[in-house]
């Protein structure tokens, strides 16, 4: 049997608006077409381009581990490749972002000896550094899944921007019915920024938004009032940097440059 | 069939630039010539986002990624990290009053590529101190209070630099000082004078 053929895209964040057009020719000219998207119109679209779309989202069930969400998912997308199709797995945003099961197919199909890659997409990270007009290159950018955070401690510098993913899961590991998995999960976090922001520092609540005529959700507010905000699953935390940075004159010294007025 | 209508008519305006300016114009006009209905119309002219996920019906999927949990073995190097993490805490704590916000000059930089220019601070603290590694030397443990400093850091690095032979003594002195300073040194030592180390080992 011949080697199947495996494409993981990206559908951004807005319906079709965000896809690029290498994807949109992988998902229509694909022989078996799943998504896992996060909007209707999204859906509604997918099975527009391709009739063989078939959504993953029932893979998920309340109170199920994620993980053995994405086992179940990765499985499903790999059956029709090891039969030699031409498979294509559409998720939304950026496929490599924050996905699980999208990286572990790509690597059990290249195991298994079938051409797998993955393309690029619109992360809600893209989104966020355009909606709220934010440039990496200014102060850096410190990136980290909430719970991870936490659990692992990382270390971080205040001086530059931290962006917090998924804080409306914070602790969780399993799928859970409603718009936010845990409170006292966000309790903690505040708890942990608190030893290096003061409580008046003002974070923001970003949401990519969906659709094009809805503008995104950037919420600024002061860390201590964070517990308490409405927080969803689509939340991230922005946590602005505290205060200027000053160059080292050695470093400048060293790497032969100079302040100029 | 109208709830259809709508999410074309959204797929349009994200891909449609004419449409969506149209749309931004005048949205009622733009609505009533795609045919939605009223409670479309009324859905998509909210402007709220959650309110017409939920009018378009579809559970929509979210993807949580799920978070790698070590095993507790891991757990016991954390206790450790506060201790290095505090120099990055304090070192915000150096107020210098002097904005200045100069640009690095680029000259040589000059590819066809989008290049970031960094923007470069002006020093924290002026290299006048050559007076302290005088009074720093002798006092063992008192550098590891002025640790967060940079002048401290600064000294120490002019004094590997420039007197390597002479401060011998001093230098083992300041070891235990700060733990990201000496980092600093090491590093700065083996690039430029690598032979001068053995001479003082031996």
């Amino acid at each position: 049997m011949r080697p199947g053929r495996l494409t993981i895209v990206g559908t951004g964040f807005v319906a079709a608006g965000q896809t690029t057009l290498e994807a949109l020719s992988y998902m229509q000219g694909a022989s078996k077409l799943f998504y896992l998207v996060s909007d209707p119109v999204t859906t509604h679209w997918l099975r527009g381009l391709n009739p063989t779309a078939e959504s993953l989202a029932d893979a998920y069930a309340n109170g199920r581990p994620r993980e053995k969400s994405y086992e179940q998912m990765v499985e499903r997308i790999l059956a029709p490749v090891r039969a030699g199709e031409e498979v294509c797995a559409a998720f939304y945003g950026h496929p490599g972002v924050f996905v699980d099961p999208s990286h572990e197919a790509v690597a059990r199909a290249r195991r298994e000896g079938h051409a797998a890659r993955m393309l690029p997409g619109i992360s809600a990270e893209d989104c966020l550094y355009a909606d709220l007009g934010l440039d990496p290159g200014e102060n850096g950018c410190q990136s980290f899944e909430a719970t991870d955070f936490l659990v692992h401690r990382r270390r971080f510098d205040p001086r530059s921007l931290l962006v917090l993913w998924q804080i409306g899961a914070i602790g969780v590991l399993t799928f859970r019915p409603g718009s936010l998995w845990s409170r006292k999960g966000l309790r903690v976090l505040v708890e942990e920024l608190s030893r290096r922001y003061r409580p008046n520092h003002e974070v923001l609540i970003y949401e990519a938004s969906p659709f094009p005529v809805c503008p995104p959700r950037m919420e600024r507010l002061p860390l201590s009032r964070l517990a308490r905000a409405a927080v969803t699953l689509a939340s991230t935390l922005v946590v602005p940097p505290t205060r200027e940075v000053r160059s080292d004159p050695d470093m400048l010294e060293k790497l032969g440059l100079e302040p100029s007025e | 069939m109208g709830k259809q209508q709508l999410a074309d008519f959204l797929t349009k305006l994200s891909t449609d630039a004419a449409l969506r300016s149209r749309y931004e114009r005048d949205p009622a006009g733009a609505m009533a010539e795609a045919g939605l209905d009223t409670a479309d119309r009324i859905a998509l002219a909210s402007g709220d986002a959650n309110r017409l996920e939920a009018y378009l019906g579809e559970k929509p999927a979210s993807i949580i990624k799920a978070a790698i949990i070590q095993e507790p073995s891991v757990a016991p190097p954390i206790v450790q990290q506060p201790s290095i993490q505090k120099p990055i805490i304090q070192k915000p704590i150096i107020q210098q009053p002097a904005v200045k916000k100069p640009i690095i000059q680029q000259p040589a930089i000059k590819s066809p590529a989008i290049i970031k220019e960094p923007i470069i601070q002006a020093p924290a603290i002026k290299p006048p101190a050559k007076k302290k590694p005088a009074k720093k030397a002798p006092a063992k443990k008192k550098p590891a209070k002025k640790a967060p400093k940079k002048s401290t850091t600064r000294i120490i690095k002019k004094t590997t630099v420039k007197k390597p032979k002479k401060t011998a003594k001093k230098k083992s002195a300041r070891k235990p000082a700060k733990k990201t300073a000496t980092r600093i040194i090491k590093r700065s030592k083996v690039a430029k004078p690598a032979k001068k180390r053995p001479a003082r080992k031996k």
